[in-house]
């Protein structure tokens, strides 16, 4: 047999590679050491000091795992210039401006939005439909009202048809104000702070008006035999700007969290709308000074809650079992 | 003394302290039992020890004796440990309404 270079390097190989490897995992330790006395220069000077000997004395925990080393001493390292955030004084708290600063726009635009509503026309409602809409706005109040007289954690579903219905029979201008203070009302009786209180009543206008708009505009380019859709559109455009604003705030108090809520809420925010969606042929009897017919639009809602909080539990809230987890 | 910033991450490392609030706890330890990257529980525990929420001491050992470095130990501190329980209880009881037409009264802190 002729000896090459190709079986010199061979043997070479064999001989060399267990050192080479065992020499890598040793540079591997060695460079963890140094990554850590880089990332404690990321520090304020006065904690240099202890978290060097804090971080040096956990590395020497994975003396015997190398390569885990490195990696936990890569990850130290990206995340110092956090640590030196989280010592030195803090500016103020930027999500919490921004949740308070969010808080207080929706407050002032919803219930200016109100007042300029209220200003113009607003709760002057006279004739046929009066009892109906007392009814109603009564309902309404007494809806938000009933988790705190029942106190049965079934969250605050409150009869969302009932508003709709306020605005669809008795025009923007009437219904988003009287169900904004119909829900404040409730919620000062239910011993709300006050700025609850007043972002919720933002949050009514808002979306109230909103669907009060679609509903309007969809009624004038619809042909006479589909203008029950125009319901339709205003209980989706209710759901869906009642779920962006509380998604918007819920997402500034909890950040992390967000990705996980939209994940696993769509289910419910979707049966909401359905069962908006199902008062739609209840209206136009309500609409017809008929008040005996309320109840009617009562009935979705109630099958929905039914659902989900005595068929169904596992609809109702997961991000709360996993926040218990 | 400012809250800490109050993360799903943060709340996590809260409960295990909670679970043995009067236990030693060192970094290494609580990120295996957080299940947080490793690395990243430091500018939490750093968060939690300015806002006085969390204690920090050193091992005492000797290092000569032990043949290892001391390690830095956090526990929940008195005040800590109750403002721990009660913002833990008040995510649990703020996040399953929000979902409600109308129920965002409840999810403000």
């Amino acid at each position: 047999m002729r000896w090459g270079w190709q079986e010199t390097l061979a043997v070479a190989g064999a001989l060399l590679l267990p050192l080479l490897q065992q020499d890598a995992f040793e540079w591997c330790y060695w460079l963890a050491e140094r990554l850590l006395r880089r990332a404690v220069r990321r520090l304020p000077p006065a904690h240099r000091r202890r978290y060097s000997e804090e971080w040096l004395a956990e590395l020497a925990e994975l003396r015997d795992r190398n390569l885990s080393a490195l990696l936990w001493a890569l990850w130290v390292f990206a995340c110092a210039p956090s640590v030196g955030r989280g010592l030195r004084e803090e500016p103020a708290d930027r999500w919490r401006l921004l949740c308070n600063g969010y808080v207080t726009g929706v407050s002032a635009a919803g219930l200016g939005l109100g007042g300029w509503l209220l200003a113009h026309g607003g709760l002057a409602v006279t004739g046929q439909g009066r009892r109906s809409f007392l009814v109603l706005v009564g309902l309404a109040a007494v809806a938000q009202l009933r988790p705190y007289l029942t106190r049965v954690n079934t969250g605050s579903l409150s009869f969302g048809s009932l508003d709709l219905a306020l605005v669809i029979g008795w025009g923007m201008a009437a219904g988003a104000p009287a169900a904004a203070l119909a829900t404040m009302l409730g919620h000062l009786a239910g011993r709300r702070s006050a700025d609850r209180v007043l972002f919720n009543g933002g949050q009514y206008v808002l979306c109230l008006a909103g669907a009060g708009w679609v509903f309007e505009a969809a009624r004038e380019s619809l042909p006479g035999s589909l203008r029950t859709l125009a319901i339709v559109a205003a209980a989706v455009a209710f759901t869906a700007l009642n779920s962006l604003l509380m998604r918007v705030l819920f997402a500034l108090q909890h950040p992390d969290a967000i990705a996980q809520q939209l994940r696993t809420d769509w289910t419910v925010e979707g049966l909401m709308c359905v069962a908006l969606i199902a008062t739609a042929p209840f209206v136009p009897l309500v609409l017809q000074s008929r008040a005996v017919f309320i109840p009617l639009l009562l009935l979705p809602e109630a099958a929905l809650l039914l659902l989900v909080f005595r068929l169904c539990p596992a609809l109702g809230s997961p991000p709360a079992r996993a926040a218990r987890r | 003394m400012p809250s800490p910033r109050m993360t799903l991450q943060t709340q996590r490392v809260l409960a295990v302290l909670l679970e043995d609030p009067l236990g030693q706890h060192y970094g290494l330890d609580l990120s295996r039992r957080v299940g947080l990257p490793t690395g990243s529980i430091y500018p939490i525990l750093a968060r939690l020890e300015r806002a006085d929420w969390v204690s920090s001491r050193w091992e005492e050992i000797d290092p000569n004796a032990t043949g290892r470095r001391p390690r830095r130990y956090y526990r929940l501190t008195g005040a800590g440990a109750e403002q721990a329980r009660r913002v833990l209880d008040q995510t649990v009881r703020s996040i399953s309404p929000r979902w409600g037409i109308g129920g965002t009264g409840e999810v403000l802190a």
